[in-house]
């Protein structure tokens, strides 16, 4: 009798479905697919939506040309459409050891079911999605597909994971730069304990590559509130060494630290147009889907 | 820095009691994995350094706080000029050490208040700045602890017993001595001493006193910030003075003639009008001063007197009141019974004759054989020549004992079967031309006294070619080589004299009569007067502080024997009650020869008798409260948390 396959459905958030189902999530940048899609495509095309009159030149289709105009003013126009195509969605997940930290849930599997959720979606309205897991040493790649099998795929990659190791966040985003040829959203899933100077650099890099970037920064509440009263030693998740301290003596500083760190990508994304969301672990899936959902629509970049 | 209870300096180790805590709480950490380290690294590395001044200030400021608990209940003790001399505490006890004795009633030209008086008034400054004391007066008198509720209580009348004036002598040592065994008794923690006293030698008698000096060194030396002394001398010496005392008091049929001792201070003739009451009566005497000291042998006739009585002798008022009575009684004549055992019958006889009575009769000459007690039922006086073995010397004691005189004279040969207690060196000769020569002895009292008039024995014109120092005794006469020619030893109630040498011309010159003759009178007289049912005694002294059955006579009334000079009748017996001779003493101490007996203390001494002292040691225990209630209120706002920081976090962008 063979061993009965594991399954990883739950990662996909049901109620974010429900919700969010009805509307496609939409980018506002111009994609370049391959098959018509939802989104905007650089080139003009045959949907319904006017994009400019054009004037006629030889050799040219004369279908395309407008004959009421040339009714009007003797001359020759072509009438052109702009073209809408499918969105490669990449979705860069942080697999350092840090992400293992949270008290009920933790951000790594609180990250898996954000991913899973929105791989679901886009491949749902027929978009191709993609995965990279983010390790010390390796990245595992899987390219963008837009077969509905291909979530199974995913989950079958994520669902497993364990998260350990150093992060090298902004190592792997110049990667996936590098490999990553076609405009495509780069959903980028992590805690961001990374130097914000070389993570906003790799963005950087991403955006010179036409990709749309979208940063979630995920929080467990306990490192935003701290609130810590007797003397604790804290032991680095990622092998750093461990410090015995007095919380309440360094409270202050360590928030004015997170704050500014935050305030740093926050800064850098919006300056790159790379869109930044604060998600944390005890807000529900659907919140969390909703917001990034309603900031596409509004066409907001951060 | 000095404590009161140092055992509690033991809940020092309690402030430590903070840091073993944080210590304790750092062991006691848990531990959290936590992923955002690098903020932790980053906060602990640029923790902003209020916080950590913050931080230590808390635990220290804990740490002070208790310290200060501890000291607190250590109750340190300060210096006037210490920097924690902010308590206002007092002593548990002010001890007043009062010389209570005759000499502190004299005043000065400058006012009339005795120096009693003075002293009391003084302590009543002393007292002021510590209100929260107990008080307590140990006078030379009665040498108990006084309690009194206010320093000004020596005023009420009731209390004059207490405070009064005495005719009383002062054994200063003795009761500073008694004070510090009180306070030791009592377990009083901390006491300001003062000893106030016009320093008279006699009162203090540091060589005689040389122990109990050291003793009470050695206790204050042991207290030394507990128990402070300070002394407030009051030796001025009266401008003048005049005083009148009874050296002795002969008895003859039908008149009494007391020899009284007259002086007075300054130089020149001075005529003094003296005022007598015999058995009540008054009568006035005149007599004229031609030097400082005068002894004078006033006749007071009896024709119509009873046969038992009192006279007291009153000199005009000065500066010192208490010494310008003498009382004395007298009693009938009885000649006491005197018998004489010699070895040698020319020695019997010489003896004989010199212990004759007025009235001719010649001393029992008493058996050298079969000598026992019986031979000395009703004798009050033996004069004895001839060896002593030890069953003479048994019946020898027990006649002493029992009250007699004994005249030893020594034997002419040494037995074999010596007295141990009665016993006399080896025999010393001289040769044919040289001598043994007296050269000094006491002629203020005792058998050797100078005569009425003034004159000397002529001791010093003895010549002694042979001699056998007695080998017990206080000496009362010395040969010139240091050596004792009569001493007499205290037995009992009685009483033993030795002699040197023999009256037999192979010996001395004795037998001539001039020394022998008067000494053996005046011992016979002294034994008359004390045959006769009166007494006489001196104030303060053991017989009068014992005396319970008591009534005063004549001008002596609300007096106590132990206490005032009077006449008495205590115990039936007539009894005349002096002020001691030694406070007629004109040497006075300086209060560095007593602080030269305590080396190892330095007490204080105050100026006048205004002065306190206010500004010396107390209790800091006040300071210390105050200040562990400062540190705590600090402690308290250090460890209020910021309101900022409480509802602190990062803002939510989600």
């Amino acid at each position: 009798m063979g061993r009965r396959k594991k399954s990883y459905s739950h990662y996909v958030d049901q109620d974010s479905l429900s919700r969010i189902s009805g509307e496609p999530l939409l980018t506002p940048f111009s994609m370049e697919g391959s098959i018509s899609g939802h989104h905007r495509s650089p080139h003009k095309g045959s949907s319904v939506e006017f994009a400019e009159y054009r004037e006629y030149t030889e050799g040219e289709d004369p279908k395309r040309m407008d004959w009421r105009v040339f009714a009007r003013t003797d001359r020759y126009y072509l009438k052109e459409y702009e073209a809408e195509t499918n969105l490669r969605a990449h979705f860069a997940l942080d697999c350092s050891g840090s992400m293992n930290f949270g008290d009920s849930i933790s951000k790594f599997e609180f990250s898996k079911k954000l991913l899973s959720t929105l791989a679901y979606l886009y491949v749902g309205q027929g978009d191709a999605v993609g995965l990279h897991t983010i390790r010390d040493r390796k990245t595992q790649v899987l390219p963008a597909k837009r077969n509905p099998s291909q979530i199974q795929e995913i989950l079958e990659i994520i669902g497993p994971l364990k998260p350990k190791g150093e992060t090298r966040l902004a190592a792997s985003l110049h990667e996936i730069a590098e490999t990553v040829r076609m405009r495509a959203t780069i959903f980028v899933v992590s805690d961001m304990l990374d130097e914000p100077e070389e993570i906003i650099d790799a963005v950087l890099h991403l955006r010179d590559r036409k990709h749309e970037v979208v940063l979630f920064h995920v929080f467990d509440p306990q490192e935003l509130n701290f609130t810590f009263d007797r003397p604790t030693r804290f032991v680095d998740m990622e092998g750093g060494g461990s410090l015995i301290t007095e919380p309440t003596v360094i409270r202050e500083e360590y928030l004015a630290r997170l704050n500014a760190h935050v305030d740093q990508l926050e800064k850098g994304c919006l300056e790159s147009q790379a869109r930044y969301h604060q998600v944390h672990t005890d807000s529900p899936m659907v919140t969390v889907i909703d917001n990034f959902s309603a900031h596409r629509i509004s066409g907001k970049t951060a | 820095m000095t404590f009161l209870q140092p055992i509690a300096l033991l809940g020092l180790l309690l402030a430590f009691a903070p840091i073993i805590i944080h210590l304790l709480n750092l062991l006691r950490h848990r531990t959290v994995p936590w992923a955002a380290t690098r903020f932790l690294f980053q906060a602990r590395k640029s923790s902003s350094r209020l916080s950590k001044l913050k931080r230590w200030l808390i635990l220290l400021v804990r740490v002070l706080a208790l310290a200060a608990l501890a000291f607190m209940i250590a109750r340190p003790m300060t210096g006037g000029d210490s920097l924690f001399s902010l308590s206002n505490g007092s002593p548990e006890v002010l001890v007043l050490v009062l010389d209570r004795s005759a000499s502190m009633e004299t005043t000065t030209d400058k006012d009339s208040l005795t120096k009693r008086q003075k002293a009391l008034e003084a302590f009543q400054s002393f007292a002021r700045p510590w209100t929260e004391s107990r008080l307590v007066v140990l006078d030379s008198a009665l040498e108990e602890p006084f309690f009194i509720d206010r320093a000004d209580s020596f005023k009420d009348e009731a209390l004059q017993r207490f405070f009064g004036p005495t005719d009383t002598a002062a054994d200063l040592p003795g009761t500073l001595s008694k004070t510090l065994d009180w306070l030791k008794e009592s377990g009083v923690g901390t006491a300001e001493i003062l000893v106030v006293s016009d320093m008279q030698s006699s009162n203090w008698e540091l060589e005689r006193n040389a122990d109990i000096m050291r003793k009470i060194n050695r206790t204050l030396s042991e207290k030394k910030d507990f128990w402070k002394l300070t002394f407030l001398n009051m030796a001025d010496p009266p401008p003048y003075n005049f005083s009148v005392t009874v050296d002795q008091v002969n008895r003859m049929p039908n008149k009494v003639e007391p020899v009284l001792n007259l002086r007075k201070k300054g130089r020149g003739k001075e005529e003094v009008r003296l005022t007598t009451r015999m058995n009540g009566k008054s009568d006035l005497l005149e007599v004229e001063l031609v030097s400082q000291s005068v002894l004078w042998r006033p006749t007071f006739d009896l024709k119509n007197e009873p046969e038992e009585g009192w006279i007291s002798i009153l000199s005009p008022d000065d500066f010192c009141q208490s010494d310008n009575i003498c009382y004395l009684t007298y009693g009938s004549t009885e000649p006491p019974q005197v018998a004489v055992r010699a070895s040698n019958p020319r020695t019997s006889l010489i003896l004989r004759s010199a212990s004759q009575t007025e009235q001719g009769e010649l001393p029992d000459p008493l058996p050298l054989s079969g000598f026992g007690e019986k031979d000395l039922l009703s004798r009050k006086i033996l004069i004895h020549q001839g060896e002593i073995n030890s069953k003479v010397e048994t019946v020898l004691e027990e006649f002493v004992i029992k009250g007699g005189s004994l005249v030893l004279f020594p034997p002419e040969v040494t037995s074999s079967d010596g007295s141990k207690l009665l016993s006399w060196n080896s025999l010393e000769e001289k040769l044919e031309d040289e001598i043994f020569q007296v050269s000094n002895w006491r002629e203020d009292s005792g058998l050797l006294t100078n005569s009425s008039d003034g004159n000397r024995l002529p001791l010093d014109r003895l010549a002694i070619k042979r001699r056998r120092t007695p080998q017990q005794g206080e000496t009362l006469a010395y040969y010139s080589d240091g050596k004792p020619f009569l001493s007499c030893l205290t037995l009992g109630k009685g009483i033993v004299y030795f002699f040197s040498t023999l009256p037999l011309d192979s010996w001395s010159s004795m037998s001539d009569g001039y020394v022998l003759v008067p000494a053996l009178q005046r011992l016979i007289e002294e034994s008359s007067s004390s045959n006769s049912f009166i007494q006489s005694w001196f104030c303060g002294e053991k017989e009068s502080k014992e005396s319970i059955l008591f009534e005063p006579i004549g001008d002596a009334k609300d007096k106590v024997p132990y206490l005032h000079a009077g006449i008495y009748r205590v115990n039936g017996r007539l009894t005349a009650i002096n002020r001691p001779k030694s406070e007629n003493d004109t040497l006075f101490l300086t209060v560095e020869q007593i602080l030269e007996k305590l080396p190892n203390i330095s007490p204080r001494l105050l100026e006048d008798e205004s002065s306190s002292a206010s500004n010396d040691r107390s209790e800091a225990w006040s300071f210390f409260l105050t200040l562990c209630l400062i540190l705590l209120l600090g402690e308290a706002l250090l460890g209020q948390p910021a309101l900022a920081h409480e509802n602190k976090a990062i803002s939510i962008n989600a």
